[in-house]
C-alpha cells in the first residue's frame, strides 16, 4: 500500500521526496497540468507516480484502506492508499487595493519581485544606482511571517547586490519564525530603513508615471518625510484556496477559524486532522516557512509509516447491530472522524473509528455499542459502582479518559483525599455518556452524578464534550419538571493536569449533596 | 505629531551617515526603555530614543545643531537598560564632537582651550600655582601633629604622583588638605608637578578625542620625566 500526497507546490513535492527516500511508495496528485521541470525534486520522483491535472472527487474507506477518486484529463481514476497527506499551496492575493494602488510598471506585488530572495522582476535591473524601493506590508491589517521573510530577503539582495536603498513601511512586523529576528538585524545592517505605523498611516499616491509618491510621519521622531520610490512593492494576503475548501468537504476535515484544514484543538498539533490516516502538512495547515514545511513532511512520513503498520489502535470500536438500525443516519452525521460509511446500510469503517462512542449515545434506536477488547459494558460498570447506602452521599463521576480520569489519578498521587463514596466511571469520551447512562447511575443509588469532560475546543472528538453538555442540559430541564433536584447532576470541564481542581470539584459536589440529603428514588438493598 | 511643519525629502538624507560608528544604534527596536529611564527625558523635547532614530535616518544637521546631545548628562542609564546593547552615550559623545568648536556650549570649550594652551583649564601661571599650594601646605603645618608638613613639588623617583582638579587651586583649596594629610600620616612618598598638573579632561564632554589624548599624554610625560612609579588620578 502507498501514501497519496495531494498538492501542487514545492511542499507537496518535498514531502513526496521525503517519503521516497525513506523507502515508502507514493502517488502524488497535482493540479498542475504538466510534470514538474527544473526544480530540485523533479528528477527524484518517477513521473509514473505523479498524476497531473488531478482534482479529487471523492474518498471512501479509512486509515489503511482509502479509495480516492480523482478527475484527470477528462477521465476518472481510482487510487488505493493506506494514508493521505494533503499539502496544497495557499492562494496569494496582492494587497494593491488596500493601499489604493493599481499594478503598474513601478508598482508590483511581492511575489512578482522576488522568490526566496531571488529577484525575478526584470524592471529592477533598470533602476540605477542609489534608486529607492519601498515595501508596503501590514499597514492597517495583520501581515504574516512568510511575507516578512520574503520582503527581508529581497531587501538584503537589493541593498547588497544591487546597491539600492530599501524602505520597509510596516504595521506590526511579523518576525515570529525561525531566524527572522536575525534576518531583521541583517537587513538593518545592510541599510534597509524601517518605518512602523501604529497611530498614523502613510499617504500613498499613484502618479501617472506608474510610480508612487509617499508622504509619511515617522512616529518616533515626529518628523514628516516624502519618498518618491523607483519601485513600490506591495505584500500579499495568503489564504487557503477554494480547492482546499473542496478538499475539506471531500475528506470531511474540520477546518480552523481561518479556513486551514486543521482546527486549533491540541490533539491536532503537528500534522494531525480529525481523521485517522489523513495528515495535513505545510501550507494546508497554516502559514509556514519552508523549514517548517520540511518538518511537517518528516512528521507525516513517520505517521504514515505508523498507519501502514497498524498505527495507534483506539481502545474500543463502534459496532452497529444491523437488526436494530433503521438507517436514520444520525451516526453518519455525528461521527467526528467520518468513520461511518453508507452502503446498503450504515457501517463502521474499522480503520477510521476512534472509539469515542458519540454515535452510540446519539443513536435513537440504541443500535450502536462500543466494542471493548475486554467486552466491558459500561452499564454493568455503573451497576457495579452502585452507591452504598451510608452517611456520605454516593457520587458517580463519568470521567473522560484523556482528562478527568487522569486528573483523578493526579489528585490521589498529590495526596488529596477524595470523597468517601466516589465512584469513577472512566469513558473513552464524555460524548459517549448517554442519557440512559446518567439515569442508570441514579437508578443505582447515586445521590449525584458528575460529568467531567475536556475543556471546550480540546475534545479529541472535537464535540464530544458539547454533546455531553447538551444531554446534561436536557436532563436537568426534565428533572426540574419532574420535581427531582436538578442540582444532583453537574457537568464540569477539566484538563489532565488539574489534580487539585478535581479534588475541589468532587468535594464541593459532595457538600452540596449532603445539604440536599439522599435522593428519593434510592432502593434499599 | 509633526515638530517642524517641514516635509523632509528622504532622497536628500544619507541614512548610512553614522553607520560606521560602533554604537549599534542601527539595531534600535524602538522599545523606549532608554527614554523612560533617562533623567533628562522631556527637557527641550529631548529623549534618547528619538536621538537614536534620527542618527539612524541620517538626520545629520538636525542632531548636530540640536541642544539635545548637550542636555544628556552621560549617566549611562539608557545604555544599561537597552535590550539591544546600543551604546547611546558613545553616540551622544560622537555627535557632540561633530559640532563646530566655536558652538560648543558654555565654559566647556573655553576651559579646554586654556588647558590645551597652558596645561590647565584656569590658565594659571606656574608661579601662582606654586604660591597657592605652598600656602595651603603652610596652613596644614600649623595644625598639631603636622608641624613638619611640606608639599613635595616635582620630586624625582617619588612613589606616587597625584593630579589636581583645577577647582582645588581655585575655589576649593580646603579640599586639597584631606588627601595630603592622609599621605603625610601614611608616610607616602608622593609628589605633585608644577606643570601639567590638571587632572580634568573636558574633551570627554565636548567629544574631542584629540584633546583627551593630549591631556592624558601630558600626565604620562610627567610620570616619565620624574620617574614616578604610581599615579593617583582622582578626576
Amino acid at each position: 500500500m502507498k501514501t497519496l500526497i495531494i498538492g501542487s507546490g514545492p511542499c507537496a513535492f518535498n514531502i513526496a521526496v521525503e517519503f521516497i527516500e525513506s523507502g515508502n511508495e507514493i502517488i502524488l496528485a497535482s493540479r498542475e497540468p504538466t510534470q514538474p521541470q527544473g526544480a530540485s525534486y523533479a528528477g527524484k520522483i518517477d513521473p509514473a507516480h505523479i498524476i497531473t491535472d488531478a482534482i479529487i472527487v471523492s474518498c471512501r474507506g479509512g486509515a489503511g484502506d482509502f479509495t480516492v477518486r480523482m478527475a484527470t484529463g477528462g477521465k476518472t481514476l481510482s487510487i488505493k492508499a493506506s494514508s493521505i497527506v494533503i499539502s496544497e499551496e495557499n492562494e496569494k492575493k496582492p494587497n494593491f487595493v488596500t493601499y489604493g494602488l493599481k499594478p503598474a510598471h513601478g508598482i508590483v506585488s511581492l511575489s512578482s519581485l522576488a522568490v526566496n530572495g531571488k529577484l525575478v522582476n526584470a524592471s529592477v535591473k533598470k533602476i540605477c544606482h542609489d534608486g529607492k524601493i519601498v515595501f508596503l506590508t501590514g499597514i492597517g491589517y495583520e501581515s504574516n511571517p512568510l511575507s516578512t521573510e520574503e520582503i527581508m530577503l529581497a531587501a538584503m539582495t537589493l541593498q547588497k547586490d544591487r546597491n539600492l536603498q530599501t524602505y520597509i513601511l510596516t504595521g506590526n512586523l511579523k518576525v515570529a519564525g525561525k531566524d527572522l529576528e536575525k534576518l531583521y538585524r541583517e537587513t538593518k545592517k545592510a541599510g534597509a530603513v524601517y518605518f512602523k505605523f501604529t497611530n498614523t498611516s502613510p499617504l500613498i499616491m499613484q502618479d501617472d508615471d506608474g510610480k508612487t509618491v509617499i508622504e509619511l510621519a515617522d512616529e518616533i521622531t515626529g518628523l514628516d518625510f516624502k519618498i518618491k520610490p523607483d519601485l513600490t512593492v506591495v505584500d500579499e494576503t495568503l489564504s487557503p484556496s477554494l480547492y482546499m475548501n473542496e478538499l475539506a468537504d471531500v475528506f470531511g476535515l474540520h477546518t480552523g477559524a481561518d479556513g486551514f484544514l486543521q482546527t486549533e484543538n491540541i490533539h491536532r498539533a503537528g500534522v494531525y486532522t480529525n481523521r485517522r490516516g489523513i495528515f495535513v502538512a505545510g501550507p494546508s495547515r497554516s502559514l509556514l516557512k519552508a523549514g517548517d514545511c520540511l518538518t511537517d513532511s518528516a512528521n507525516s512520513a513517520i505517521l504514515a509509516y505508523g498507519i501502514e503498520n497498524g498505527g495507534n489502535k483506539p481502545e474500543a470500536k463502534a459496532a452497529i447491530k444491523s437488526g436494530l438500525c433503521v438507517r436514520c443516519l444520525t451516526c453518519l452525521r455525528c461521527c467526528p472522524y467520518r468513520a461511518i460509511e453508507l452502503n446498503a446500510k450504515p457501517s463502521v469503517i474499522p480503520g477510521a473509528c476512534e472509539g469515542c462512542g458519540i454515535c452510540s449515545a446519539e443513536c435513537p434506536r440504541g443500535a450502536i455499542f462500543l466494542d471493548f477488547p475486554d467486552k466491558r459494558d459500561i452499564s454493568d460498570v455503573i451497576r457495579q459502582n452502585r452507591g452504598d447506602i451510608k452517611s456520605s452521599p454516593a457520587i458517580v463521576a463519568f470521567c473522560c479518559r484523556r482528562s478527568a480520569a487522569r486528573a483523578k489519578e493526579l489528585a490521589l498521587s498529590m495526596g488529596y483525599s477524595l470523597c468517601d463514596n466516589l465512584k469513577v466511571v472512566e469513558v473513552p469520551c464524555s460524548g459517549f455518556v448517554s442519557v440512559e447512562h446518567i439515569l442508570s447511575a441514579f437508578r443505582n443509588n447515586a445521590d449525584g452524578v458528575l460529568l467531567l469532560t475536556c475543556h471546550e475546543g480540546n475534545c479529541h472528538s472535537e464535540k464530544g464534550n458539547l454533546f455531553a453538555k447538551r444531554r446534561v442540559e436536557l436532563l436537568k430541564d426534565a428533572f426540574s419538571q419532574m420535581n427531582f433536584d436538578n442540582e444532583r447532576l453537574e457537568i464540569r470541564t477539566m484538563a489532565s493536569n488539574m489534580g487539585r481542581e478535581f479534588a475541589n470539584i468532587a468535594g464541593e459536589f459532595e457538600n452540596k449533596l449532603k445539604t440536599l440529603g439522599p435522593q428519593g428514588l434510592k432502593k434499599e438493598r | 505629531m509633526n515638530r517642524t511643519g517641514k516635509i523632509i525629502n528622504i532622497g536628500e538624507l544619507n541614512h548610512g551617515r553614522f553607520k560606521a560608528l560602533p554604537c549599534s544604534h542601527d539595531f534600535c527596536i524602538a522599545c523606549g526603555l532608554c527614554s523612560s529611564s533617562c533623567p533628562a527625558s522631556g527637557i527641550d523635547g529631548f529623549d534618547p530614543r528619538t536621538l537614536v532614530r534620527m542618527a539612524g535616518l541620517g538626520l545629520e544637521t538636525e542632531i548636530i545643531n540640536s541642544r539635545w546631545p548637550w542636555i544628556c548628562t552621560m549617566c549611562g542609564k539608557c545604555e544599561h537598560l537597552c535590550p539591544m546593547d546600543i551604546r547611546i552615550p558613545d553616540l551622544v559623545r560622537h555627535i557632540r564632537g561633530l559640532r563646530d568648536r566655536e558652538k560648543v556650549p558654555g565654559i566647556l570649550q573655553k576651559g579646554l582651550e586654556a588647558a590645551m594652551k597652558t596645561g590647565n583649564n584656569l590658565a594659571l601661571p606656574k608661579e601662582d600655582f606654586i604660591y597657592i599650594v605652598e600656602d595651603v601646605a603652610g596652613e596644614i603645618a600649623e595644625e598639631p601633629g603636622f608641624e613638619d608638613f611640606r608639599v613635595p613639588i616635582d620630586k624625582k623617583n617619588a612613589n606616587l604622583l597625584s593630579t589636581i582638579h583645577n577647582k582645588l587651586v581655585n575655589t576649593h583649596t580646603e579640599d586639597l588638605k584631606y588627601w595630603w594629610k592622609i599621605f603625610h600620616a601614611a608616610k607616602e612618598d608622593w609628589t605633585i608637578t608644577s606643570e601639567n598638573w590638571e587632572g580634568t579632561s573636558w574633551g570627554l564632554f565636548t567629544g574631542d578625542d584629540e584633546a583627551v589624548k593630549t591631556m592624558a599624554g601630558r600626565i604620562v610625560e610627567q610620570m616619565k620625566r620624574f620617574e614616578i612609579k604610581n599615579l593617583l588620578w582622582p578626576e
